[in-house]
């Protein structure tokens, strides 16, 4: 039972009814965001800021071409340019290039801080004691400076990305661990996993489906197993989608349960764009992962994947029974 | 089989489809004998839910004889006459062992696509309510497969009549919830908006845990008028009112009632500006829902009083307000209901006579009647309560 934290925690003034409360032998959740941290996104967000940048450039650019230009911009709508529409089109600029303004002025005006995903512990230094911490169960569990957000195994730039999901399974640590770690069982919720075979030394072979009812294979190690806290893997040179991922396992507050959370790390065949389409059949890791948690949980609470008659086979069809096959395995 | 499948808004029909079968080890196949029309399958109908398909099957309030079990069902066996809870729900979840299963975690196979509506979560599969809740065949049908079948189905017994007890599906717990989350206490008035069957049935609840005084509202007089002689309540119609909150609070001594039941939910109709503006939003599809029996009940209910809503809504609604709710500390209690925890409880009171559900029933009508019966019942004619099907 790790105590540093207690240590730091006793140590700040005020947090002392706090710790008197927390600290005990009895094993306890343990956060991944512990009691005086602040979250840190996996993905710093940036998003919207693209799409709203490209936005308020295409509107200021057409809204100045409708100011000096009303001609060009009333034919391309298929009028015909005259007096009026020359001047209700320059108004129509004006309009558009101060929206415009309005939505680009605060981003080109004010440097927003990025929050830092490679790990510096270092924050703005509010709050006490946050410059000579003591090193956190949350360090500790990934190890100075190998913590979630240090640099990706596959680093961002390649083209890399990173999704993260977590569920609760109303079942023991114990039991969670056990099933993950035999790898044998991950066809069972993952579904587009046909086989992984454990081929000894923390390595094992994997078959999945891929597009067009053709299959594709690697192989992982495992880099780290901590029972019933964490297991990493990652695929080994040679693999046709590069990935590596950490599942750790963590106790619900209040014996809820326990947490299960995924992170994984890989490189989209197709880039951005294949991710994007890639979502459209719901077959984005990131959808995957999401979907494989919650047969993860159905396998574990209740034995079986849950059919329904409009989701036994793949496609669009209605909630009525058919004679023809399942093709979804429970 | 015979099946009730929609086929478009404002289309239903009746068509031939394959007999269910055992998808999952711990389901069974029901024999229905009696199935009903609900007012949310009336959403369903009049084309306010997505994720439709042409083809599903409705209908969520049914019972009948088990006729096929898979290997891991325990407790019932082939012969046995049961109801069916709408919710579907696995009974191994944190949610189902807390009693509160239309929020299972396990059941909804397409939790994505309403995890996608309403902010990251999804709550329970339900049958015949569109893809959103897992899309499976509904229970307007000669057959229907019932998933988690040691868990949902009651067994009811055999001096009860199907009318008695098909409504332990659904509406009689629904309105029964309602009722009980408002806390009531004795001498308490309580105001049910909606005389539709989950209405009726919360004023007769409201009654039974003690309510002193229940004020029913609705524009319907057939409605009003079976509010009044079933169940003893004032009755208020809308219509002819100018506003719904002034009323009631002369109803109260000034106070407003106690607690407010919301049974009206996302086509609640009124009159005036207010309503014009839902209805034109609503067709814009700006708005999904029509909140105004909401908006009425948050407006009316006295300081530190309770707003039961059991009326079903689907998305997002406009001008809702909040500043009253807070600065009244108002308690707003919703969900859809968690049926099974109320089933045998008012089996029990059934059989001991204190309640009788079949003063809903105003049309006994055949499954081929079906979309008839949707006409009726969504135009409200011929006096149309409660429509039950024979199969």
């Amino acid at each position: 039972m790790d105590t540093s934290v207690h240590t730091a925690l006793r140590d700040r003034s005020g947090v002392q009814e706090f710790t008197k409360r927390r600290v005990s032998e009895v094993p306890r959740a343990v956060p991944d965001v512990p009691p005086g941290e602040h979250y840190r996104p996996i993905n710093p967000r940036e998003g919207d800021k693209a799409l709203a940048n490209f936005l308020g450039l295409f509107s200021l650019g057409l809204g100045i071409t409708q100011l000096v230009a009303p001609d060009v911009v009333t034919r391309l709508i298929g009028l015909h340019p005259t007096d009026r529409t020359r001047s209700t089109m320059r108004a129509f600029g004006v309009l558009l290039g101060v929206t415009a303004l309005d939505v680009l002025g605060p981003r080109m005006i004010v440097n927003r801080t990025q929050p830092r995903p490679d790990g510096e512990r270092g924050d703005n230094g509010h709050g006490p004691g946050a410059g000579g911490r003591a090193p956190t169960m949350y360090g500790q569990r990934y190890g100075a400076g190998r913590n979630r957000f240090s640099p990706e195994r596959i680093p961002k730039d390649s083209g890399g990305r990173r999704v993260t999901n977590i569920i609760t399974i109303n079942r023991s640590i114990e039991e969670v661990y056990a099933f993950w770690r035999n790898f044998e069982n991950l066809p069972r919720f993952m579904r587009h996993l046909v086989s992984v075979n454990e081929t000894g030394s923390g390595r094992s072979h994997w078959t999945a489906m891929a597009p067009a009812g053709m299959t594709v294979e690697w192989d992982a190690e495992i880099t780290e197993d901590r029972p019933n806290e964490l297991i990493s893997w990652r695929s080994l040179p040679g693999a046709s989608v590069r990935n590596a991922g950490t599942v750790t396992f963590t106790k619900a507050p209040g014996n809820r349960g326990t947490e299960v959370r995924v992170d994984l790390e890989y490189r989209p065949p197709a880039g951005k764009l294949g991710a994007m389409v890639a979502m459209l059949f719901r077959e984005e890791p990131g959808q995957q992962i999401h979907d494989d948690l919650r047969n993860f949980k159905q396998v574990l609470e209740i034995g079986e994947i849950v059919l329904s008659d409009a989701t036994k086979r793949k496609g669009m069809h209605p909630a009525q029974p058919s004679n023809e096959p399942v093709e979804m395995k429970v | 089989m015979k099946a009730n499948c929609w086929m478009g808004s404002k289309k239903v029909e009746v068509r031939n489809v394959p007999d269910p079968q055992i998808l999952n080890q711990r389901d069974a196949i029901v024999k229905i004998s009696s199935t009903a029309i609900c007012g949310s399958d009336l959403h369903l109908y009049n084309g306010f839910v997505p994720t439709m398909e042409s083809g599903d099957i409705l209908g969520h309030e049914f019972m009948g004889e088990v006729v096929e079990v898979g290997r891991e069902v325990k407790n019932l066996r082939k012969g046995d006459r049961v109801v069916v809870p709408f919710p579907i729900a696995c009974g191994h979840c944190r949610s189902c062992e807390a009693g509160a299963t239309s929020l299972c975690e396990n059941s909804n196979p397409n939790a994505y696509v309403a995890e996608t509506m309403m902010g990251g979560h999804s709550s329970c599969g339900m049958f015949g309510y569109s893809h959103m809740t897992g899309g499976f065949a509904g229970g307007q049908a000669e057959f229907a497969r019932v998933p988690f079948a040691d868990f949902g189905p009651l067994k009811v017994p055999a001096d009860l009549t199907d009318e008695q007890v098909l409504f332990l599906s659904d509406i009689l717990p629904t309105g029964y919830m309602g009722a009980e989350m408002c806390d009531i206490k004795p001498g308490d008035t309580i105001a049910v908006w909606g005389c539709g069957p989950v209405g009726q049935f919360a004023i007769a609840s409201a009654f039974l845990l003690g309510a002193e005084k229940v004020i029913a509202i609705d524009n319907v007089p057939y409605r009003l008028q079976m509010a009044r002689e079933k169940n003893g309540a004032i009755t208020v119609n809308f219509d002819e009112v100018n506003s719904v909150p002034d009323v009631l609070k002369e109803l109260t001594g000034g106070r407003g009632p106690d607690a407010c039941i919301d049974a009206v939910g996302m086509e609640g109709n009124g009159h005036g500006l207010m309503f014009a503006y839902d209805r034109l939003k609503q067709m814009t599809k700006m708005q999904f829902d029509r909140p105004i029996a909401l908006r009425e009940a948050i407006m009316s209910c006295r300081n530190g009083g309770t707003v039961s809503v059991i009326g079903v809504y689907a998305g997002l609604i406009d001008r809702f307000p909040m500043g009253s709710v807070m600065n009244r500390s108002l308690r707003i209690m919703t969900g859809q209901c968690h049926v099974h925890r109320y089933m045998r409880p008012l089996l029990d009171r059934i059989q001991r006579g204190e309640l009788d559900p079949t003063f809903v029933i105003t049309h006994r009508m055949k499954l081929d009647d079906a979309p008839n019966g949707y006409d009726i019942f969504n135009r409200k004619h011929e006096n149309c309560e409660k429509i039950v099907l024979s199969v």
